[in-house]
């Protein structure tokens, strides 16, 4: 019912949903150039997710950005499905970002303070689409009802909501023009790990539902594993090491990557039949 | 023997326009000399609370309803600031997340380290060290914590260090008093992976070696099954289960403990069914009456909306407080 | 193909007490923390009273005639009584007669200068907060160079060049008046423009406009209401200056700056004639700057949500 996406058909011919080539970021600070992302490339097909593990500092938020075009690049091309976003500017840029979304780490500041929910649900189509109206409320409503929230939640403020309860409302937002890409930059960071587990498995539901592509960006190695097909160590802004998650995460090849891995504290085995 | 820290039905109310959040309700704690336990749960469980009320720094408007704490057979509730200035930092230490706002950005390492060591001896009523001797104690102190660089750090700002680094300052200031306790709040939580690792591993040695006890702090079940022999698990304000970690871990008898470990992504793999607890963490202006967990319980009855479950112990040193530990 | 399921039904719209039940909590939040701080009801007190005689003025003042001039020789001076409680003036007029209805002529040099300043000011700071280069410098430098000559002096020259009288005073003070609200809005503009929510509504294709409008601006509004009643004070207090200098309102127009000035010459034995008129002054200030305080007591984000 919503706009007409074209139909993707999984298709050997086809170029990947987002291709990234050569990307490079240099921030200054005190006169001083600082490279902070390093000739970073990736693929993702439609319907992949692709995961950038790293730690602080690696630059893997701000590969998120640069993807989103949130900041410039300094080199590099960006290509999501087949179109150029780096050449692109001002209007066209505004009018491509409904196809490509983000959910930012964390809810509790992504959310403006002085809007109710409906009014946080409702911007992407005041921005982006002539939806106004009581379309405009079967729309925010349907969302509310996708994030599993009761309708209820439009009147109130994000201040009054549980941290997983904002999280959801940010990836109403970030799903509500079916955008193909949704960047997540680590999304359940800030959140405990119950709620962490409600929203990962939401986001796999979501994921089969909307036919949606992830670039899921955490420094939460065992998320990773869990959610992503591919995966990309960064250290440094330089990318370390790339390939199928079970496969790095079974037999890394880098050095870096396996002092990661074998940073976290491993639990006893739980006795799975209490 | 007398546990070193007793912490008896102790509950805490803070009150607020809505009325009294009951924050604590009715913990129930032990601790002795040498051991170390942790206390995790998600947040607004009420463990920092705890956790800060032990050092009589908790929420400034919160009162206590009901129960005691004793720390080496004196009453915490009842003592004065005098009292305290014996307690804090002598006794028992507090190490918090973020080191670097309980770092004073001003002052070199070396400079606040001499300060805590000379506050110490003011307190215990000793001759006060020279210069030398501060940075003799400076040194054993930074060495416990395995800084090598003892040169560099103590002329370095706050900020000119890492996290890591910052961290092994807050745990060396902690220990200049030769505390009985130390308490870690959330110590690795706002470290990377690498760096926790390498605190956690310098906290375990600080237990074997100084025989330190330890209440640690956490949301992350990892870091505290790394350091903690005993574990405490908290929901809504209450102590749900407790016993040895390795037993908690591998057999959790009460449904959110079980919840709770389900919720885990394993970094393993493994084709495991990530499970997530429904609901959201109850409002404790008004509690779910009987046990706090039942409007998210899988097990729960008619019982468990009625009567507020008794920590019964159902094996060796296995506390659970819920109506159905057996079923 | 995906797409989000819509229900056939048209939402139901509940009650207004439902719908905005998070408001009205909130207010009444508001309301328990100003009326537990003794302060900010003696400043709400005060601002009340002093608008409560601003706009019943005449209707309240005991003699309206002696406001509009009249001269009543035979009762020049006298001190407070009970037929004339602030005392009369040395034209016979009822002091407190003036006081009260010199509260209207207050109230709108106070709104016009403020509302002046935060009209040009607001935007203007909210513009080079949000915009970097050559906007935000030829816009601040100018805001610093209209903050670097004191405001009452250069209030003071515009009203030279002008001419005396209470407009010419109001126009000057509303040109001195606006750069505060620049830079204080700047500020806050620069702040709130890290703020995630702003980087989420880029990222979802807001244009600039928008963003001021709907993230910046309401974000900014709790200084600007704590300044803006500060302010209303300050700009009383500063409409009086000129007029006690002889500037501002001519007597025999009841303003208060401009009947202490005729007073000082008949202190201290008449003391009555410029002390009520100071008092009022002093308790109008007083009053907007405590209600600026308690202001920004509870508007203060720290006490929300709780």
């Amino acid at each position: 019912m919503l706009s007409p996406v074209t139909t993707l058909s999984i298709d050997a011919a086809r170029p990947p949903l987002l291709s990234v080539t050569g990307l490079t970021k240099d921030f200054s600070s005190g006169g001083r150039l600082f490279r902070a992302v390093d000739d970073i490339s990736l693929q993702i097909p439609q319907g992949g997710v692709l995961g950038i593990v790293g730690e602080s500092g690696s630059g893997k938020s701000t590969v998120a950005r640069l993807v989103m075009r949130l900041i410039e690049p300094t080199a590099g091309t960006i290509l999501l499905d087949g179109e150029d976003l780096s050449a692109k500017s001002g209007e066209s840029l505004r009018l491509i970002r409904r196809h490509m979304q983000i959910v930012f780490q964390n809810p509790h500041s992504a959310l403006n303070p002085r809007h109710t929910i409906h009014d946080a649900i409702a911007e992407p189509f005041l921005v982006q689409t002539t939806i106004r109206g009581l379309e405009l409320e079967r729309r925010v409503e349907a969302l509310l009802d996708i994030v599993s929230l009761p309708k209820a939640f439009k009147y109130r403020y994000p201040h009054e909501l549980s941290g997983g309860q904002k999280q959801r409302i940010c990836i109403a937002r970030a799903v509500a023009l079916e955008p193909r890409l949704l960047v997540l930059d680590e999304p359940t960071s800030a959140l405990d790990v119950s709620v962490q587990a409600q929203i990962i498995t939401f986001l796999q539901e979501l994921r089969d539902r909307l036919n949606l592509t992830y670039l899921f960006i955490s420094h939460n190695l065992a998320v990773v594993r869990y959610l992503c097909d591919r995966v990309i160590v960064m250290n440094q802004g330089k990318m370390v090491e790339e390939g199928v998650t079970d496969a790095i995460f079974a037999n890394p090849s880098n050095s870096y990557t396996r002092q990661l891995i074998d940073s976290i504290p491993r639990l006893p085995q739980r006795n799975l039949v209490y | 023997m007398t546990a070193l820290l007793t912490i008896q039905d102790y509950r805490l109310d803070i009150p607020t326009f809505d009325g009294a959040l009951k924050v604590l309700d009715g913990i129930d704690l032990a601790l002795d000399q040498g051991e170390t336990l942790g206390i995790v749960g998600e947040s607004g469980c009420g463990k920092t609370v705890l956790a800060r009320s032990i050092l009589g720094i908790g929420p400034a408007k919160g009162k206590r309803v009901s129960g005691s704490m004793t720390f080496d057979s004196v009453e915490l509730d009842h003592l004065d600031e005098a009292g305290w200035r014996r307690i804090r930092g002598v006794k028992i230490s507090m190490i918090f997340q973020d080191p670097m706002t309980y770092l004073n950005p001003l002052f070199t390492i070396g400079r606040q380290l001499s300060d805590v060591v000379v506050a110490h001896k003011r307190a215990k009523g000793e001759r006060l060290p020279s210069r030398a001797e501060q940075r003799k104690r400076c040194h054993a102190l930074l060495d416990q914590v395995q800084i090598r660089d003892f040169e560099r750090v103590v002329d370095s700002y706050p900020h000119q260090l890492s996290g890591g680094m910052r961290q092994r300052v807050l745990i060396a200031m902690a220990l200049a008093g030769e505390p009985q306790l130390l308490i870690a709040d959330e110590p690795t939580t706002a470290l990377d992976v690498t760096i926790q690792a390498q605190i956690l591993d310098l906290l375990r040695d600080l237990v074997d070696r100084l025989g330190l006890t330890v209440v640690m702090i956490s949301h992350d079940v990892g870091a505290i099954a790394a350091i903690a022999r005993r574990v405490a698990v908290m929901y809504a304000g209450v102590v749900v289960e407790q016993g040895m970690t390795n037993d908690i871990l591998t057999q959790p008898r009460h449904p959110y403990t079980q919840g709770l470990l389900a919720a885990l992504p394993d970094i393993e793999g493994g084709h495991q069914v990530l499970e997530s607890i429904p609901g959201t963490i109850p409002n404790l202006i008004h509690p779910p009456s009987g046990c706090r967990f039942h409007p998210r319980c899988p097990r729960a009855t008619e019982i468990c909306t009625a009567q507020k479950p008794v920590a019964r112990n159902i094996g060796a040193d296995h506390v659970v407080a819920c109506h159905h530990a057996l079923d | 193909m995906s797409s989000i399921d819509m229900p056939a039904v048209a939402p139901e719209i509940p009650g207004f007490r439902e719908r905005h039940a998070s408001t009205i909590r909130q207010w009444r939040l508001y309301a328990h923390l100003f009326a537990g701080s003794f302060s900010s009801m003696l400043g709400l007190g005060l601002v009340v009273l002093f608008l409560v005689l601003a706009i019943f003025g005449p209707v309240l003042a005991p003699y309206p005639e002696d406001t509009l001039g009249a001269v009543k020789l035979g009762q020049r001076l006298l001190g407070p009584s009970f037929a004339h409680p602030f005392g009369t003036d040395e034209m016979g007029a009822d002091i407190l007669s003036r006081v009260i209805v010199g509260a209207r002529t207050s109230l709108w040099i106070g709104l016009v200068i403020t509302g002046i300043g935060a009209a040009v000011g607001v935007p203007l700071g909210i513009i080079a907060g949000y915009k970097d280069g050559i906007v935000r410098a030829v816009i601040m430098r100018i805001t610093d160079l209209f903050l670097s000559v004191p405001g009452l002096a250069l209030a003071l020259s515009i009203v030279a060049a002008l001419g005396p009288g209470i407009m010419n005073c109001v126009i000057a003070l509303s040109i001195v008046w606006w750069p505060g609200y620049v830079r204080l809005v700047q500020a806050k503009t620069l702040s709130v423009k890290e703020e995630l929510y702003v980087e989420s509504a880029r990222a979802l294709g807001a244009r600039t406009p928008w963003i001021l409008w709907h993230h910046i601006l309401p974000n900014c509004m709790t200084p600007i209401v704590v300044k803006a009643s500060m302010d209303m004070g300050m700009a009383i207090l500063s409409a009086a200056s000129l007029g006690f200098i002889g500037l501002g309102a001519k007597p025999p127009h009841p303003e208060w700056g401009a009947m202490i000035s005729v007073a000082r010459t008949y202190m201290p034995d008449w003391w009555w004639y410029s002390a009520f008129p100071g008092l009022a002054i002093f308790l109008t200030v007083l009053g907007f700057n405590l209600l600026g305080d308690g202001l920004r007591d509870i508007l203060d984000p720290r006490s929300r949500g709780r």
